[in-house]
């Protein structure tokens, strides 16, 4: 058949659909079917062309190919010859399959409905097709389901589809079909949930199937069972919500539900929420209609006392209650059963079992039972479950131990001989650091390791670059700003080449600390070519950038011996992050320093008045324009104003806070976490500034609207246990408590629980930083009891602290107290009564004026009757 | 790698009279159906909810990578092996990160184990469905496979299902075994205790950010900086198939390496066992790691490769692989055995029970031949020797150089540890095993080292 093939690719070729079905009409079936390599080896050819052209446009594919005549062309072979994985493949729904496969009846239509649904469920019309034309059997199963369901979406979005009620007047046998979707539990792209999410009510399968329903096309009962049936099946909650809503929606009458009265109490068991919900409200509704079997509702409603959620379980407990007060009876056994709700972690579920327990007169093995669960159970709930005991049971944890051994109460010095930063000695040392840095972006104690034993090491040996040559591979791989400069300043060592700023990357483009780290480094690179192997005075000494002064000044001896000239950034960054000495002799020598002593630094170091923090500690501070020493967060003279951009109400807190300090909100660190601790190693003895930043990402974020990993950076620098907490540093701590996203929001109950155990934080500003957030709407008590919650699970001793910011925020706004102020009314309760604690005269204050409603007036009250 | 499933009839519930859970198997072919246990459970909805645990993990992916679609990738059939009176069901997630195995103990059942082995277990949609509906008051037959008289007078269509079995899948399932056999018990808590724990962790995932879980004096709490006696979890969502279980649980234990790098989580019923055991991170599935790299590297050669074959021929679906009773009945030493026994869980021969603290027999039904090439720097690193691409410099402490490809990296010993210059060793500091350029490095160290 060479002749026929060569034949069939030069019509195709030609793109002369017409002169390839003459080709094929002359064939006899088999020798069709025996073109069938031929026809995918073209096909998958003009695929690749029409590739190529996508990616070209506006060129010719270099053979000519992957013109729409030749792809129309080679379709309408593939048909023809092909199998039904082929056309699935090599079709689209442009190619007019109906009238080929009528004219040909070719292999391709076993088993093409499955095919071209597997391919691309939407592929459903042309299936559609084929079934009313008598063409190919109705496809059966999941593939065909997931067809289905594409159905209506599609007709709705495009006017040129057929709707679903057309497509059952032609295709009769989808009415019986169409139910298939309600059988398969589908996937997050396509399932009755997932296809009804995205789209306008009109456009929804829940609405059309009910129109169906009250239009007569599917009987109510045969809709009620179908989505029972698939609420029984326990699919994820998402899935089996849909099935929820939908049985909502048609709204079964009292008769309806009665029929099914036990499908329902079966339902009780499931696994999943939104079911035991629907369930629950079904059985009430029964059960107030005729009353349910008492012992049959007892074992029906015993999987729900172990759900997690609350309204469920209270909902259980009044069904019960009901049964109980019919047949007492049943009242020790279902005592037995409602133990487990006493794992719930909300006090009140606690309370109400424990009373439905007194009532119901557990028997001993219930009464023994009972010590499980008594460990953990609220404060309020302990007395009680006692009473119910009868015998002791285990005492409760004892509550003033830490869960983990907190330091000493006091700031650790940050030049401690366990920060301090061993500088790079060897050459393997060498190799390994900067392979290290390259990998890690965010350390940048190794960062400036490397990057100082590299302006050490240099000019470099022939071993030295042996050895470094396997790094350069790796060069241009690394893309973060921190590392990347890091392999930028390899690259320069080892071929001088250096990297301008060019059209795709501007310097003004950069986070202001990955600009001042890039001046930085192309400084250095000055540096080594005057004054190789010497260390660059920026180069820290101690963990978190800071430089002892002591061994500063022997740099600056060994630069007058050799008669060396530091660069202006290596200079300013040197003194920024001086660490605050005991040694009297060292200070006195710093203090005597003035900017004559760098020399190269001269412009922008003077001796200056005493405003802000350098100029307190040494005597000077940095005086320098803006444009040539960009470091928001230092009073460099110029940058003194308070920027209010009240995008968010922490802004006005932050201005409270500042108290005439200057702290500038400008984004420092970008959108990297590198950099956003570069920037934290700038000023390490005074991170205000830093922590103001922070504020306001923080700030910005607090919903979690942008998924910002890197503002974590800001959170770590709290943890380190020389850093005292300042204003700046505790408002973001009293915002991160209410952010969403739950690992933030831990970072900082980290930060909170141990700066409060080293006496690092002001509480009592924490306190007024909460209340003032709260009052501004910026955060919520939810979040707030949530954290503190968590804060109190890891170190009991944290009580005291608790009170008395619980006792600020719920002043917050007592006029009109939220309704999720009960929240932390709750775990004020919990802490003073578990810890035997009084409340503050202030807090009984608020408390007397609050307006609150419900479970918060309840909660109001128990704390006012505390002694 | 293309794996079929070939059952002589579906696995199935039936509900008319007395209650029906039957279990189809399948041997890798589909040539035999082992039939393993008839009988009856003690608590029905106990298995149900393990086998839907099970089920929840192998259908679950924890992570989708960047840049690639979600390859949709048929499910895998989990697992079944019967020995020493126990039923293991394993499970590995398809994103690799958390493998499951639940066991049932003797006490769960009232019946006859009849046959010993492993093989896979159709999880069919409509038999999952109905394990929802399984209670303990109707009571509960089950039968994992069956038997040769009702197979052949089975009227039921033959179910064949293809999936595409990715090859870190099976690494994976191998990988994990190494890694339990490394852990220790961290600690152990009340079910009511760690329930009530488990419904305070958020709801959302928390990859980004690490969590430590520690037993103190008020329960179980989470924190974000490591503290002794913690147990390292990122994501823990991942944990959620336990909350539904822990109602009906004794107790939790939790184990994990000495470099936190796997965790293991063993909820016990008395009559049951769930061990769900979690990757350092979501991204980093089992099929990644190399703690068996050395144990492999070891077995083509010394006393390992000698007594490999002994061990093995001892190997008869043992419930627990007794490392000091296997040495005295060999005349090695132990560690030889021990070091055989990471070979033979490393080869799928043999998995790791944590709670126990041993070895099991079981051969995962899939082809093994191949179980060296499924660990591609042990293959990279034999390559390496056998060109001669390793140059001792110095034998104490020991350094070499490595020639891969144009580089040349240097492998040195630093407080006994070796240590390469190569960008994989700088990204993982060791902690996911050794590079390839190590492997190769150590074949050259001194014996005495």
């Amino acid at each position: 058949m060479p002749d026929k093939a060569q034949a069939l690719e030069s019509a195709v070729r030609e793109g002369d659909r017409e002169a390839v079905l003459g080709i094929l009409r002359n064939l006899e079936p088999a020798q069709r079917e025996a073109l069938r390599a031929a026809v995918v080896r073209l096909a998958k050819r003009i695929e690749k062309a029409v590739t190529w052209l996508s990616a070209n446009r506006g060129q010719q594919e270099p053979d000519g190919w992957g013109t729409g005549e030749q792809t129309h062309a080679v379709q309408a072979a593939v048909v023809v010859c092909g199998t039904a994985r082929d056309v699935a493949e090599f079709t689209s729904s442009g190619t007019d399959i109906r009238s080929l496969a009528k004219e040909f009846t070719p292999a391709s239509l076993r088993g093409l409905g499955e095919a071209l649904l597997e391919s691309r469920p939407n592929r459903i019309y042309e299936v559609q097709e084929l079934i009313v034309a008598g063409l190919i059997d109705r496809p059966q199963g999941e593939t065909y389901a997931r067809g289905l369901l594409t159905l209506w979406p599609e007709a709705h979005a495009h006017r040129y589809r057929p709707s679903v009620e057309k497509l059952m007047e032609l295709d009769p046998g989808l009415k019986d079909a169409l139910p298939l979707m309600m059988e398969f539990e589908g996937d997050g792209d396509l399932s009755l949930a997932a296809v009804d999410k995205y789209r306008a009510p009109a456009a929804q399968w829940a609405l059309l199937l009910h129109s169906m329903c009250e239009h007569g096309t599917y009987s109510r009962a045969f809709l009620i069972d179908k989505t029972l049936d698939a609420l029984e099946r326990g699919w994820p909650a998402f899935r089996s919500g849909w099935f929820s809503a939908f049985h909502e929606m048609l709204a079964p009458s009292a008769e309806e539900l009665a029929q099914r009265s036990p499908r329902y109490l079966g339902l009780l068991g499931s696994r999943i929420s939104p079911t035991v919900k629907l369930a629950l409200g079904v059985v009430k509704l029964l059960d107030q209609a005729a009353p349910i079997d008492e012992r049959v509702l007892l074992s029906a409603l015993r999987p729900v006392f172990t759900s997690a959620v609350k309204a469920q379980v209270e909902a259980a407990l009044r069904l019960l209650d009901r049964a109980i007060k019919r047949a007492p009876a049943l009242a020790t056994e279902a005592a037995a059963s409602i133990v487990p709700a006493l794992a719930h972690g909300s006090a009140d579920v606690q309370e109400q079992v424990l009373m439905k327990l007194a009532r119901w007169n557990p028997d001993t093995a219930t009464r023994a039972l009972l010590a499980d669960y008594s460990p953990g159970i609220a404060a309020v709930n302990r007395d009680a479950i006692r009473a119910l005991a009868g015998a002791p049971v285990a005492a409760p944890a004892p509550e003033s131990k830490p869960a983990i051994a907190a330091p000493a109460p006091c700031a650790r010095d940050p030049l401690d001989s366990s920060l301090r930063v061993a500088p790079i000695e060897t050459l393997d040392e060498l190799v390994e650091g900067v392979a290290y840095v390259f990998e890690n972006d965010t350390d940048i104690d190794e960062f400036e390791r490397a990057l100082a034993a590299l302006v050490r090491f240099s000019p470099l040996t022939g071993e030295a670059r042996e050895r470094l040559t396997p790094l350069m591979k790796r060069v241009p791989r690394v893309k973060k700003p921190v590392s990347g400069e890091l392999a930028l300043f390899l690259r320069f060592l080892m071929t001088g080449e250096r990297v301008e700023p060019g059209i795709h990357w501007r310097i003004e483009n950069l986070s202001y600390a990955h600009r001042e780290l890039y001046f930085r480094c192309v400084e250095l690179m000055d540096f080594v070519m005057r004054s190789p192997g010497c260390v660059p005075l920026a180069t820290p000494t101690h963990r978190r950038g800071f430089i002892d002064p002591a061994v500063l000044m022997k740099r600056l001896a060994d630069y007058q011996v050799r008669g060396l000239k530091p660069g202006v950034r290596d200079g300013c960054q040197a003194i920024l992050r001086l660490a605050l000495t005991a040694n009297p002799e060292v200070m006195q020598a710093l203090r005597a320093l003035d900017g004559n002593v760098f020399e190269a630094a001269d412009a922008c170091i003077r001796a200056a008045g005493k405003r802000d923090a350098l100029s307190t500690r040494f005597g000077w501070r940095i005086v320098a324009p803006t444009d040539l020493w960009p470091l928001p967060g230092v009073d460099v003279g110029l940058n003194s104003q308070i920027v209010i951009a009240d995008r968010a109400g922490a802004h006005r807190v932050m201005a409270e806070r500042a108290e005439g300090r200057s702290c500038v909100q400008h984004n420092v660190g970008g959108r990297d976490e590198g950099c956003i601790l570069y920037y934290a190693s700038m000023l390490p003895d005074d991170m205000e500034g830093f922590f103001a930043s922070g504020v306001v990402a923080f700030a910005e974020n607090i919903g979690w609207w942008e998924a910002r990993w890197y503002d974590r950076a800001y959170l770590k620098q709290l943890l380190h246990p020389d850093l005292i907490l300042g204003p700046m540093a505790t408002l973001l701590i009293a915002i991160a408590l209410a952010v969403k996203e739950p690992g933030q929001s831990a970072m900082a109950v980290d930060a909170l629980v141990q700066a409060r155990a080293e006496g690092r934080i002001d509480v009592s500003l924490l306190a007024r930083d909460v209340r003032a957030l709260l009052a501004g709407g910026v955060t919520t008590c939810a979040r707030y009891a949530k954290s503190l919650q968590a804060a109190l699970r890891i170190d009991v001793a944290m009580g005291p602290a608790l009170i008395e910011v619980l006792g600020s925020a719920i002043a917050a706004r007592p006029e009109e107290a939220p309704k999720d102020t009960s929240a932390l009314l709750e775990l004020l309760l919990e802490v003073a009564l578990a810890q035997g604690r009084t409340l503050p005269a202030e807090t009984r204050n608020v408390l007397e004026v609050m307006k609150i409603s419900g479970k918060g007036a309840a909660l109001r009250g128990k704390l006012l009757r505390l002694p | 790698m293309q794996y079929a499933y070939r059952y002589a009839a579906p696995s199935s519930f039936t509900e008319e009279g007395r209650p029906k859970l039957s279990l189809a198997t399948a041997d890798a072919g589909g040539a035999a159906h082992p039939y393993f246990f008839e009988g009856r459970l003690v608590r029905p909805r106990l298995v149900a909810d393990l086998l839907t645990a099970v089920h929840s993990i192998v259908a679950a992916r924890f992570f989708t990578p960047a840049n690639s679609v979600g390859k949709a990738i048929a499910l895998a059939d989990p697992v079944v092996t019967s020995g020493g009176g126990l039923l293991r069901f394993e499970g590995f997630s398809s994103c690799c990160s958390a493998y499951v195995r639940a066991d049932l103990l003797p006490q769960s059942y009232r019946g006859d184990i009849v046959g010993k082995g492993t093989t896979n277990v159709d999880f069919n949609e409509p038999m999952r469905a109905a394990l929802a509906r399984v209670r303990d008051d109707a009571g509960l037959e089950f039968a994992v496979g069956l038997q040769e008289f009702r197979l052949r007078s089975s009227n039921a269509d033959v179910v064949e299902r293809k999936v595409e079995l990715p090859t870190r899948w099976i690494r994976g399932m191998l990988e994990v075994q190494s890694y339990q056999a490394g852990m220790s018990r961290l600690f152990e808590t009340p079910a009511v205790e760690a329930l009530r724990f488990f419904r305070t962790l958020p709801k959302a995932s928390t990859s980004k950010t690490p969590l430590w879980i520690a037993r103190g004096p008020n329960g179980l709490f989470a924190t974000t900086r490591p503290v002794g006696g913690a147990v390292r979890v990122t994501d823990s969502s991942r944990l959620r198939v336990l909350h539904a279980l822990l109602p009906f649980a004794r107790s939790l234990s939790v184990y994990a390496d000495d470099s936190q790098q796997a965790n293991a989580w063993v909820v016990d019923f008395g009559e049951a066992r769930l061990t769900l055991t979690l990757s350092a991170e979501v991204w980093r599935g089992f099929s990644g790691e190399g703690q068996a790299l050395w144990a492999l590297m070891q077995a083509d050669s010394g006393e390992v490769a000698a007594t490999l074959a002994r061990v093995r021929a001892q190997l008869q679906w043992q419930a627990a692989l007794d490392a000091p009773a296997l040495a005295r009945e060999l005349a090695v030493e132990q560690f030889v055995v021990e070091d055989v026994l990471r070979v033979l869980g490393a080869s799928g021969l043999a998995g790791y029970d944590v709670f126990a603290g041993s070895y099991f027999h079981r051969v995962l039904p899939f082809d093994l031949s191949m179980a060296d090439e499924l660990h591609p720097r042990l293959v990279d690193a034999k390559a390496l020797i056998e060109a001669g691409a390793v140059k001792r410099l110095r034998a104490d402490p020991f350094e070499a150089d490595v020639a891969s490809g144009d580089s040349a990296y240097r492998v040195r010993e630093v407080d006994g540890e070796l240590r390469c210059t190569c960008p994989w060793f700088a990204k993982h500091q060791g902690e996911r095993g050794p590079c390839k350029h190590v492997l190769a490095a150590a074949a050259l160290r001194p014996a005495a080292n």
